[in-house]
């Protein structure tokens, strides 16, 4: 790589893979659990997204927001309806290895909130959108880590 | 990303729409522009933002294309201004958890940023052969 290619280029930002980028060990819930179950989880442990296990394998991914809405606006029984009601099961599973910046890009392109990811068939870690936003910003701060100081 | 300022990641967003507006009003809007986001302004002022998500979602649970824009919409939308840092508005938005930030300008609503918008900006720093955005980003 050219001076001018560290310098200049954006690849001049690292890029780790997905297993170092992750939140790794995620809350996991099971499919036939109530709605009203994985909300108190969500909401006591600060996070959005829950992978959907079956048998200790990923089935789908339920998103905060699904519950929310359903809640508020559908007035479902959360304390009857089950996780298995308002999951995705189009869930995106990808190993260890994989690189953030190709997570990213298909996340993108099919507009994905989270990236599950998988190590020989079991979940070990969750990448969502905000793990994006929290590692672009802690990237302008190593950039400028004076900035705010002085 | 030294340098990145927002307006060069989100999404230009033109098209408003009024809180009292149908939802089928606004997927119409968002398809005849091909956007997913439009921020919803009532005399000038902004006062919400509505997502094709949360449209998605008010269809699957209450068949309700007739309803109203503001009993969908998020009334509490991030805004920021084009020439904000990116690192800077990704951090807020972390911090927060907003989804989402409205690019206004002066009074004028000029764009949308995401969290997709920030995948996007991740996947393009290291672009794939078969990138769907092929031309590239220099740096500053």
């Amino acid at each position: 790589m050219t001076t001018k290619e560290r310098v200049r280029h954006p690849a001049n930002e690292p890029d780790p893979t997905i297993g170092a980028a992750m939140t790794a060990q995620p809350l996991t819930i099971g499919r036939d659990q109530k709605l009203s179950t994985a909300h108190e989880m969500m909401r006591e442990n600060h996070v959005r997204h829950l992978p959907v296990l079956e048998h200790g394998e990923i089935v789908g991914v339920l998103s905060q927001r699904d519950l929310y809405f359903l809640e508020t606006i559908a007035g479902v029984d959360v304390d009857k309806d089950r996780v298995d009601d308002a999951m995705s099961s189009d869930c995106y599973t990808v190993p260890p290895e994989t690189s953030v910046s190709e997570v990213a890009a298909t996340m993108a392109e099919r507009h994905l909130g989270s990236a599950i990811v998988v190590e020989r068939g079991r979940v070990i870690g969750i990448f969502t959108a905000t793990d994006a936003l929290r590692l672009l910003g802690k990237r302008g701060k190593e950039q400028h880590p004076t900035e705010k100081a002085s | 990303m030294t340098g990145e300022q927002v307006y060069r990641w989100m999404t230009p967003c033109p098209q408003t729409i009024a809180p009292d507006a149908t939802l089928f009003d606004a997927l119409s809007t968002m398809r005849r522009f091909g956007i997913r986001h439009l921020p919803v302004v009532d005399e000038g002022q902004l006062v919400g933002l509505l997502s094709e998500r949360d449209i998605a979602f008010a269809e699957r649970f209450l068949e309700a294309r007739d309803a109203c824009v503001a009993a969908v919409m998020n009334r509490e939308p991030f805004m920021t201004v084009p020439y904000a840092p990116l690192a800077e508005v990704c951090d807020v938005m972390a911090k927060k958890k907003y989804g989402s930030a409205v690019v206004v300008d002066g009074a004028s609503v000029v764009g949308v940023f995401t969290a997709i918008d920030a995948l996007r900006v991740i996947a393009e720093q290291h672009p794939r052969n078969d990138s769907l955005h092929p031309v590239a980003h220099r740096g500053e």
